[in-house]
This record gives C-alpha cells, structure tokens and sequence, in this order.
C-alpha cells in the first residue's frame, strides 16, 4: 500500500526540526524544501509545517514551460536540473505554495519526500525527526478513509478539484485539546483591519 | 530485542540507513538532558564527519531530533574549531606547543597555590561532559590540586531542584519516574518550562498524555506551546510561585482533595502545612499572582482529582531566590495528593545540561563527593579516599558555590581553570564578572571553541567535541547511557580527561589520573558511588548498550536498575517518611519600583543551547535565530508607542543591553522576556540579579525589576553593530 | 521505476499534426536549400558523408516535431512569445545579450552548483557545440576546402570564397584538427562528469543509469572513435582506419537519431531560458494580496493564470477576482491553514476577507459565520 505524508498540525511546536532535518536527505544538496510559518505571529506561537503536496495533477508541473517537473512512483519530483530554467511559474501555479527557485543556481527545488528513504523504505527526514509526530508517513488508504479526525487531501478551487497525496489533518475544533487558538483572546480584535 | 524497561518508550521499528563509504556511530545528542539517540555519519578512513542519520531504535526518543540534535554534527567539522593550545603573550592569544602551554598551567598552579595557599586556584567546571570527565573533574581538585574551590555551572541550573528534592523526599533524581510514565498521567503539571522549546523531545509524552485524555496545567508567565495547548494556564507574575501553589494547596485542603490516609502513612510536616496555606485563599493568591483565582480553583480540582498525575518543573520556577523552596512546595502537591511512586504519577525536573543530572553526582560539586556523598560525612571520605588511594586527611572540605566563587575571582582565588563552561553569557550580572576574571593572576581555559570567557584565558587549551570521546551521561530520567565517540581529535585537541592527567602529571600527581580509557575512568567511578545514593556499581559499559541504558541506583551486577524510585514509598529519610514544608510568599528578592517598572524574565529559544558557544556557530541554528530580542505585549508596546522591531534599550541596575522589540501577546504585559544564549553587548544577564536562593545558591536569573526605553542611535549603532 | 507522463498530449492532438507538418516541410526545406547552396548546386557533395548528411537532416527533423508539440503547451507557448516581444525594446536586448553571455556562454548558474559541474559542463557543451558547427557545416555541404595552389587551401562557404591559408599553416592545422580539440574536451568534460556520478552516488538519489550515464558514454564513444581516426592517420599509417571510422559513423547516426529524445533535448529548452531574466526584470512588480510583499510581476502571474486557465485548472478564490497564485507562497501555505481552523483571512491588500469553501478551497466571507480574524502580518 502507497504511504503518503500526513499532518496532524495542531500538534506542531515549531522548533523547525523538518526545516534542518530536510537538508540532511542525501539528494537535497543541503538546501531545506520544508516549511514552518507561524499562522498567528504575535497572537500566539501557532505554527504549521508545510511539505510538499504531492497532488494528483501537479500544478507546478502544468505551468512549466520546459516539462522539467516529473512525478516518479507516486512523488513529484523536483525539478530535473538540466530542463528548470528557473522561470518561477511553479511558485505562482502552486496553490499550496510549495516550490521555490534558487536564484543563484536557477533551479527549482522542493520536497521530494526523500526519494533516498522512501525508495528504501524508510520515512523521510521530515518524518524521521519531528519531535511530536506532527509529521508521519502513513498509508494512503487508511489516513485518507479510516483518519480519526477529519482531513483535507481533495481540494475545491471554483471548478477545479485537486486530490493530493498528502494529506492534512484537522485541527480538532471542538475540544482544541491542542489548544490551536484560544477563541476568547482572540475575541476583542474581531473587526480590526 | 527491547529491553522489558522500555516498552513504553517512543521507539519505531525502522533500521538506520548506512551508505555506501560510510559508518555509523550510534551516539546521543550534545545538548540538553534529553540525551536524545542518534546516529552519527562517517567516512571510516578520513573519520570525516558526514550528517546524522536518526537512531529509530533509540527508546527515548525513537530517532527524532530537535533542530539543535539534527544539526549537533555540524560543530565537529567547524572552521572555528581550536586546534593548538594558545598562550597570551603581550596580550593577544598565540599559538604554543603542548609542553609550553601545560608546563606554564602546572607552574602557574604551583606558585599561586605555594604563595597564597592551596584554595587560592579555584576550578570552575561543567555538566555537558560525560560522568567520566566530570568525576575526574572533582577528583582532580582535591587530590590534583588539593583545592576545596572546586564548583560548576550546574549551580545555575539544577541546584535547586536538588535541593529541593533532598529535602522534601531525601534524594535527589532528577526524575523519580521513567519518561515514558508522562503519557500515563491523568493530569499533567508543567511550571516553569518552555517544553516546547527547551526539550521539544518531551513533547512526544507530553502528547501521548493528550493523545489518552489527560489534563494539562501549565504554570508559566508566557503563553508558550504547552500553555496554548493546556486547559489550564496559570500565567502566574514572575517570581510568585509559592503563593500560585499555597492558593492550590488551600484549596485541595478546603475541598479535601487531599490524600489523608498516603500523608499520614509516608509524610511529616502536614500541620504545619495546613497552617502555613491557611491565609492563601484563592482571593488572596490571585492578589499575589495575578493569575484569576477560578483558575486556581479549577487546578486544584484538576490536579486533586485525578488518579494518575505528574508535577514536572524546570528553571522558571528553579532559578529563583526561593528556588528550592520552590521546588519543594510543588513536591508538596504530589506528596498531598499521594501522586508518587506510580506509573504515571511522580515528580520530575526538566534537566537542562546535557549531563545535568550525571554532572551533580560525581563530586564536582563543591560539597560533594562520587555517588551523591556528602563530602563533609566522614564515611564518605573515607570510603572515597580508600577508592583514590589516598588519605582520608588529604581530600579538603567543602568549597565556595559557582557564582560565588566568580565574585572572588582576584581576591580569594587567584588562579582559575574554566572547563566546558562559559560564564561571561551563563553567569547573573556579567558585566561585573567581566572584571573579576580580568583581575585574575592566571587563568587557563579548555574550550574547544575559543567562548566569550576564553577570549580573557592566559592559557587556551583545545578540547574535542562530544562526539569526539566515549563515555557515559546520565540523561533527565537518571538513565545512564553511552556516549560513542569516533577516534578523531582535529588538528592537536585532546580530549579533557587527557588534558587533566597531563596538569596531573606535571603537578607530580600523575598516578592518580593514569588512565587508559574512560572506561577505566568509569569503573573507577563504579567504585567510588558504590554504597552512596547515585549507586552506579552495577552499572557497565556492556549493560548500558544490552539495555539501552541502565537506572541508577543500581548497587549490583545483577541489578537491572530502577526506572521508577519510591515504589515502595519509602523516602530517604531515616523513617522514610516525606517531609512536607510550608514556605510563606516573600516574593523575588528584587521588586518593581516607579524607577524600574518591569519585570524582565530570561530564558531560552530551540535554535541554541545554554550559553550559544556551540549553536550560535552553527549556520542553520543561528539563521533562524541570529540575535536576542525583547518580547513586549501589544498594550505596554502602545503605552510607550513602541513598533515592532523598533529597538529598545532595557536596563536593570547592574547594566543594560540594546535589542530589538517582538511585539507579542504571549508575554504577560507586566513582564518582559530576553533570550539568555549570547554574550557581550548582547547579553542579557548583564542585567540579571545575582541574589543567591541561600540554600542551593542558585542565582536568581528568573526576576528582575527593569526599564525600557527607545534606544538612542548611539546605542542602536552600537547594537547593531553587535548583532549578526 | 516507473515514469508517469505528467502531461497527457491528447488536447493539442489536431492542431499539433498540422503545425509539425508545416515545420517539418519548411525545416526540411530550408536544409534541402542549404544544401543546395552549399554544394554549389550538389557540385561538391561529399558523398563519403551520406550516411552522417541522412542522420543530420532525420535528426533536425525530430527536433522540429518535438520543439513543434512543445511549443504549443500553453505556459511554453506564452513564455515564447513574451520572450520574443520583449526583445524588441533596446532593453529588452540588452537583456538578450547580457543573459546569453552568462547563460550560455559561461554557464554561470552551474558554476554556482558546483565549480566541478560548472568546469564539466563548459567543456562538454562547448566541445559538442563547437563539433556540431563544424560536423554540420561539412556534412551539410556549407564548407568546404579547395586546393587553389599547390600549398594554399581555399575555405568556401556557400560557394563564396572566405580565405586561404597554408596547407601547413597554424590556421589549417588548427581547423582540420578542429574535432580532435572539441573532442578532448568532450573526454575530459564526460570523465569528469562520470567521475562525479560514481563519486556522488549517494548524493545523487534519483539517477538512472540509461538517462544519465548512457548519453555520457555515447559522447565519450564518438569522441574517442573521432580521435582515434586522427591518430591511426597520423601516427598509425592508417591502420584499422576504415574499421574506426564504420564504428564512429555508427555511434555518430545513434548519437544524432537519438539525441532529440534524451538528455540533451534539454538543449532546444536553454534557449527559452535566455528570455526569463528579462521577463523577470522588465516588467512591473506584483504585491501580494494578503501582506502586501512584491513577489511576482503581474505579467508572470497574470500568464500562469492563463495558461492554467487553458488546462482548466484555474485556482480562484471563490466570488473574488482572485486566485490563489495573487498570494505570495508563505501567505498560501497560511491562508490554506486558517481556513482549515476556521478562522478568516484578511486579504488586506486586496480589501477582502475570505474563508474556507466547506471543500478546503477559499471564498470570500458569508456574513454570521462565526469566524476568527487573523493578521494578515508576517
């Protein structure tokens, strides 16, 4: 059975572990294809990790003018470095907001989940060293079918649907056991522009 | 095969991946009490040092790492490693051969100690070396040397904890319980810890708790990860601790949540207690506290309600005038409420250093000798004596505490060795200690990076780094383990054992420290804590790795250690009962006045360890966190029309420093919030208070009384120039 | 291992026959033209060349068909012909020329990967670059030599007359040796590459031997064949000299008939890379819709949305005129977030609130929904 990223963000610390870890990947010329952005910076110390998506129909690949981006068993890999001519479509075409350009080298690069581990069996790097497993590598059918809290991996743009293999947990809204925001602080700036 | 002790843990089921042209070294992490395992990649031939590689089968921490445990390796190969000894000369370090260097140390000690007696060389150690390094440390003061000033920067860190212990439950380990009990609590306490940040790799317990339902209750002025998370957060004013926890206290007492039967079973003191909580109605705590006395009602509910739960703590609650007293009211909780001794119920202290909890034991302390002995117990000595092979009469008595020793720097102690310390960022009040090492007579420093304190060395002697040496560190649970070093010393470093048997050697003492191996170190080690509290006897080398580390006490060969203590709620006081003490809020030894209207409160970030000698050089560390910053609420930042990243000049009595503001809502507004990890311009224990907690004589870093201003552009140029 | 296509071809299938018909016609065309002149009216063909002159002209018509059904996908399409406007303007030249020096000339952005790679690759490209034009030039009949005296050679070019030179002279000896220069570059350029491909192995993750090691062999087997032709005439008295030459015209029609579907189809793409600074550079900055930093340039963004707009795969963010790509990368990642927690986003700079869709996309905000605002501040 396929495994596929998950991530379970309310239980993200963001000590930003995935973003060194990531560069460790043999294969990732030590340059990070993780991201960690504070949701509410200066509200609270929320945080979520970002890999890439994976989709089904990769944006980025359907904006690159020079066919540089493949998908290889089920993983869409970074872009092919004799084809990117670092155009930067895929940064805009992405609406998950996932690949990015080395200006220098004129190369896209993003996650592509540890090609090096994956292919052997082993979680990627992301996976391997998040502290609170916010992070996991799972099979597809059971996060995407049997997920004990509600996730996102089919996403609805107007007309557009783009399923991804990764998929994205829920923050639980009831219960916020993890506490991901705290509705009565927040309260007073509702209105604020 | 696992081991039956770690079932519980968080380790997976993957195999570390090995390369073509490529080894493996399954070692544990530099920094922090945490000891995460992991593996280290290198080239067998060039012992070049390659990445890490997660060690999945680590019980611990099942091969996740924090971002300061996934980038450790990249110290080893660093440009600014220390490869040759250096002496000063004409005022500037310079490059010297071995016998150079250390023929000057060993004459220097002689003519400083001959002239002005033998105390006069103080030796100021470290606790982020392994058991070996640190108990030849404390060995080496008091027959090398034959000096009692012999103390370490433990003193700023777990001091109170182990005081606090000693005297409510007799003993001091760091953990009375194994990690994994966290995730069988019903309720969870966390007080002055930043998990999130200082020991991301607790969170994975602290999650599983959440994961099967527990509450949370997080004491901390800051609404860091685990207060966001928590159904409860205390965000108590800084420095009221005792009140916060007297308030909880009464309650239980008024709703009887208390364990009548478990106090008067295993405790003393209960009277007195009940007397002393008497006038902390919630009312009057919030008063002291600030924090809303429902929340107080609701936390003693909480905690008095649950089966299972877990007082955990760490230096906000610790490095405080009434930092063991502290540490014993929040004991008094678990002692209450009858939460010890169990699986999932028990108290612990988040160690900080890496080899905090081994550090404290073996004798570098200055009242302390090998397996948790008091040195000044004639037993002790003699028993220790007969280990080293000398006189009892020989080993002198007990010394002066870590930072008081720094403040007679030039007076009393003429002469220093600084070991894997760096106190001109770890110390309170370094503008101050900036002078006193400069008045020294001779000061030698091993460092294997040349540190804000080393820079003012007369002799710089070149270490390696961790992961350089073999040996044993005893992790935050009292677990010890194996440092696996790779057979590499850059350049000329050796490693500090070696640089010690050398000074030994040439002070005509060099029988004493002629070793082979740290494992000859260790076994000595084994025989000097035989009998004592830290009971390492039992403990070797071969059990460490059969079982992914080995409990201390563990006074037998055939003993497999004890990952739980107090099960049989005996506590180590001659009728084994607890002793409970009722503390009266006297508050921070320094108070807010109309001149200094802030409380500022120091701490650390996930990017640096401890004094940043280490992380602050490592690139993807320091891009994350380059610089300190101030953290301001949003409604005392527009009080004083301060915009964000504006800079602001923060000044306490005994200094001040310029850094820019980090307008948050996560700070209380009374209270501001200055990362400890750099030194120099940038150091915010310049302004930190030294007041001493008498009985553990840690300082009080955690409170203070500030003002803050905008910097003037003298000051912001000048900040700026500091700032990476 | 398996390849998935990521772009079915199936849209552009009627169009695309059509147009590679009519490029094929006027490529093949051309070359017959060339040819034509070249030879001085077919008086010169070389026919010892026939098999390489079939090859070439298979080859040059491969690429037409393949640059052909590139061309036409819509962001290739699009960037084309942006490209091409802007080299207009005098700037945009300036552009041109300053992006072909570093792109192709010097090959900047791969020094900045590794001077080893860098080093490799100058010598790989400029060998087989230089071998082309004078391959080229011979085999399509555009040069050749005539002995006008006894020791001066004339060197024609599509029937003119260019120079003459000693037949001992540096000039000659350099130009007949032209191949065996380019070719030990070549050499060197694939032993360094190959070298680094073994050395690099755990680095290198993701290659495979008949995509990225096969084309290194082909070109090190051309070179040394070439070569090793020079050395049986010169230093052999032509020993084995029609045996090396069969296997080099071998490895040379492999070499071209295989070329426009490999590794070095990348060449054609580098071309089009030479327009991106100045697509890049030239036109106005674009802010993004939630903080208001400039990230894009509304030409690239708008172009992206319609090229994806072609494949019906546009992003909008519902009943706004928006979509997502008017927000920069981090304030994507972060919107997606807010909108999973329920929370509403502040596109400040567009002057709308917007929320999740109920099916994990954004729209903009219903009124009585019980949301919590956030800052849209980074």
């Amino acid at each position: 059975m396929p495994k596929v990223l998950y991530i379970d963000f309310e239980r993200c610390i963001g000590c930003r572990a995935c973003v060194i870890g990531c560069e460790e990947c043999s294969g990732h010329d030590h340059l990070s294809r993780m991201f960690v952005d504070e949701l509410t910076p200066g509200e609270t110390v929320a945080t979520s990790p970002t890999p890439c998506m994976h989709c089904y129909t990769p944006l980025c690949a359907e904006s690159c003018p020079v066919q540089a981006i493949q998908v290889m068993d089920g993983v869409v890999l970074s872009a092919s470095h004799e084809k990117c001519i670092g155009c930067k479509n895929c940064t805009y075409a992405c609406p998950f907001g996932i690949p990015r350009v080395d200006e220098a080298k004129k190369l896209m690069y993003k996650c592509d989940m540890c090609y090096d581990r994956t292919s052997k069996g082993r979680p990627p790097m992301c996976v391997s060293v998040c502290p609170t497993d916010t992070i996991q590598y799972v099979d597809e059918e059971v996060v995407k079918l049997k997920n004990s809290k509600p996730v996102q991996y089919q996403w609805q743009f107007g007309a557009t649907e783009i399923e991804t293999r990764t998929v994205i947990g829920l923050p639980d809204l009831a219960g916020h056991k993890y506490g991901y925001y705290d509705a009565e602080e927040s309260d007073p700036y509702v209105g604020q522009t | 095969m696992k081991h039956i002790q770690n079932i519980d843990y968080a380790m997976r089921e993957f195999d570390a991946i090995t390369r073509e042209g490529e080894e493996l070294v399954a070692t544990h992490c530099a920094f922090c009490g945490m000891q995460c395992g992991m593996n280290i990649r290198f080239k067998p031939d060039t012992k070049e040092v390659l990445g890490v590689e997660p060690r999945y089968d680590f019980p611990m921490n099942g091969g996740r790492l924090c971002p300061k445990g996934v980038s450790a390796y990249r110290q080893v190969e660093h440009e600014e490693r220390l490869l040759y000894p250096m002496i000063r000369r004409n005022g500037k370090l310079e490059r010297a051969t071995w016998d150079e260097a250390l023929d000057l140390v060993a004459s220097k000690m002689r003519e400083i100690q001959l002239q002005h007696g033998k105390d006069a060389f103080g030796i100021y150690s470290g606790s982020s070396m392994t058991n070996e390094k640190c108990y030849v440390m404390g060995k080496f003061a008091r027959i090398g040397l034959g000096t009692k000033n012999i103390d370490y920067n433990g003193r700023y860190c777990m001091a109170a904890a182990a005081t606090g212990f000693k005297q409510s439950l007799g003993m001091d380990r760091g953990s009375t319980n194994p990690w994994s009990d966290i995730k069988f609590a019903d309720v969870l306490l966390i007080a002055g810890s930043n998990t999130a940040e200082c020991h991301p790799l607790s969170m994975p317990y602290v999650w599983g708790a959440r994961d099967r339902g527990a509450k949370l209750i997080v004491v901390d002025p800051r609404e860091t990860k685990t207060a966001l998370v928590a159904d409860l957060h205390l965000d108590l004013r800084p420095g009221t601790d005792i009140a916060l926890v007297n308030g909880i206290i009464h309650v239980m007492i008024r709703d009887n949540l208390v364990d009548h039967a478990f106090i008067e079973a295993h405790t003393n003191g209960y009277e007195a207690l009940k007397e002393t909580v008497a006038e902390f109605t919630p009312y009057h705590a919030e008063m002291i506290t600030g924090v809303d006395q429902r929340k107080i009602e609701q936390a003693a509910h909480m905690f008095g309600k649950a089966r299972e739960g877990m007082v955990m703590f760490a230096r906000g609650i610790e490095q405080h005038a009434t930092g063991s007293d502290n540490v014993s009211n929040y004991v008094n909780l678990s002692l209450l409420t009858g939460k010890i001794g169990r699986k999932g119920s028990g108290v612990a202290t988040f160690t900080g250093q890496g080899n905090g909890q081994g550090g404290r034991e073996h004798g570098q302390k200055a009242d302390q000798l090998p397996g948790y002995r008091v040195i000044t117990d004639p037993a002790a000595r003699a028993h220790v004596a007969k280990v080293w092979g000398v006189d009892e009469s020989e080993i002198p008595g007990p010394g002066i505490s870590a930072y008081e020793m720094l403040k007679s720097l030039g007076q009393d102690i003429k002469g220093l060795l600084l070991i894997c310390s760096n106190p001109l960022v770890s110390a309170p009040s370094i503008g101050d200690i900036e002078e006193r090492m400069r008045s020294l007579d001779f000061f030698v420093c091993i460092d294997m990076f040349l540190s804000e304190s080393a820079e003012l060395a007369d002799v710089v002697l070149p270490s390696t780094v961790w992961v350089e040496d073999n040996g044993t560190t005893t992790n935050i649970e009292g677990r010890v383990i194996r440092i696996k070093g790779i057979d590499r010393t850059p350049g000329e470093s050796k490693r500090d054992w070696e640089i010690i048997g050398e000074i030994a050697k040439r002070l005509g003492r060099g029988q004493y420290f002629d070793y082979g191996s740290p494992e000859d170190i260790f076994n000595e080690l084994r025989e000097a804590s035989r009998g004592g509290v830290a009971d390492y006897y039992g403990i070797t080398y071969d059990k460490i790795d059969r079982m992914d580390g080995v409990f201390w006490p563990c006074p037998s060969l055939e003993h497999e250690g004890t990952p739980r203590l107090f099960e049989d709620l005996k506590f180590k006081f001659p009728d084994g009962k607890a002793k409970l003490h009722g503390f009266t809020h006297t508050g921070p030894n320094e108070k807010v006045d109309k001149d200094y209207p802030f409380i500022l409160t120091t701490g650390r970030v996930v990017y640096h360890y401890l004094s940043g000698n280490q992380t602050r050089r490592i690139e993807a560390l320091r891009k994350l966190c380059p610089d300190p910053y101030i953290e301001i609420h949003p409604n005392t930042a527009a009080q004083l029309h301060i915009k964000n990243g504006e800079f602001l000049k923060i000044s306490s009595r005994r200094g001040y420093i310029t850094v820019p503001a980090k307008i948050t809502k996560i700070i209380r507004p009374d209270s501001l919030f200055v990362p400890y990890h750099w030194g120099k311009q940038l150091g915010i224990n310049r302004l930190t208070n030294p007041a001493l907690d008498p009985k553990s004589k840690i300082p009080e870093f955690k409170v203070c009384a500030v003002q803050i201003e905008k910097a003037g552009e003298e000051d912001i140029k000048h900040a700026q120039s500091a700032l990476y | 291992m398996k390849e998935e296509a990521v772009q079915p071809p199936v849209v552009y299938r009627g169009s695309f026959l059509r147009k590679a018909l009519i490029n094929s016609l006027i490529t093949a065309i051309v070359i017959f033209v060339s040819v034509y002149l070249g030879s001085e009216q077919f008086h010169h063909v070389d026919l010892a060349l026939i098999g390489y002159l079939v090859a070439t002209v298979l080859c040059l018509l491969f690429f037409t068909m393949r640059i052909t059904a590139w061309s036409l996908r819509p962001p290739t399409r699009r960037l084309w012909r942006q490209g091409f406007e802007m080299m207009t303007s005098a700037k945009g030249l300036k552009f041109l020329f300053h992006t072909l020096g570093t792109n192709i000339g010097t090959q900047k952005f791969i020094v900045k990967r590794s001077w080893f790679r860098g080093a490799q690759h100058l010598l790989i490209s400029w060998g087989v670059l230089f071998s082309f034009g004078i391959t080229f030039a011979l085999v399509l009949n555009w040069m050749h030599f005539e002995l006008v005296a006894p020791t001066t050679y004339e060197v024609v070019m599509f029937g003119i007359p260019l120079f003459r030179m000693g037949v001992e002279s540096w000039l000659a000896i350099a130009l007949y040796h032209g191949l065996n220069w380019t070719g030990i570059a070549v050499i060197a350029g694939c032993a360094m590459a190959m070298i680094r491909r073994v050395y690099e192995k755990n680095r290198l993750v993701e290659q495979r031997d008949e995509y990225d090691l096969f084309p290194l062999v082909l070109l090190m087997a051309i070179s040394i064949t070439g070569s090793l032709l020079t050395v049986s005439a010169l230093w052999m008295e032509g020993e084995f000299y029609y045996g090396i030459s069969l296997s080099h015209e071998i490895v040379v029609i492999v070499f071209l008939l295989y070329m426009p579907f490999s590794k070095f189809w990348h060449i054609p793409l580098r071309f089009l890379a030479v327009v991106i600074p100045a697509y890049h550079g030239l036109a106005e900055q674009k802010k993004c819709a939630r903080c208001g930093v400039e990230y894009a340039t509304s030409m690239q963004i708008q172009d992206v949305q319609t090229a994806l707009s072609k494949r019906d795969l546009s992003v909008p963010i519902e009943h706004t005129p928006l979509h997502m790509s008017d927000l920069c990368s981090q304030c994507r990642r972060i919107s997606n977030r807010l909108s999973a927690s329920r929370m509403k986003v502040g596109l400040a700079q567009a002057g709308v609130w917007v929320q999740g869709n109920g099916h994990n996309g954004l729209t903009a905000l219903k009124e009585g929904e019980p949301l919590i605002e956030t800052h849209p501040e980074h």
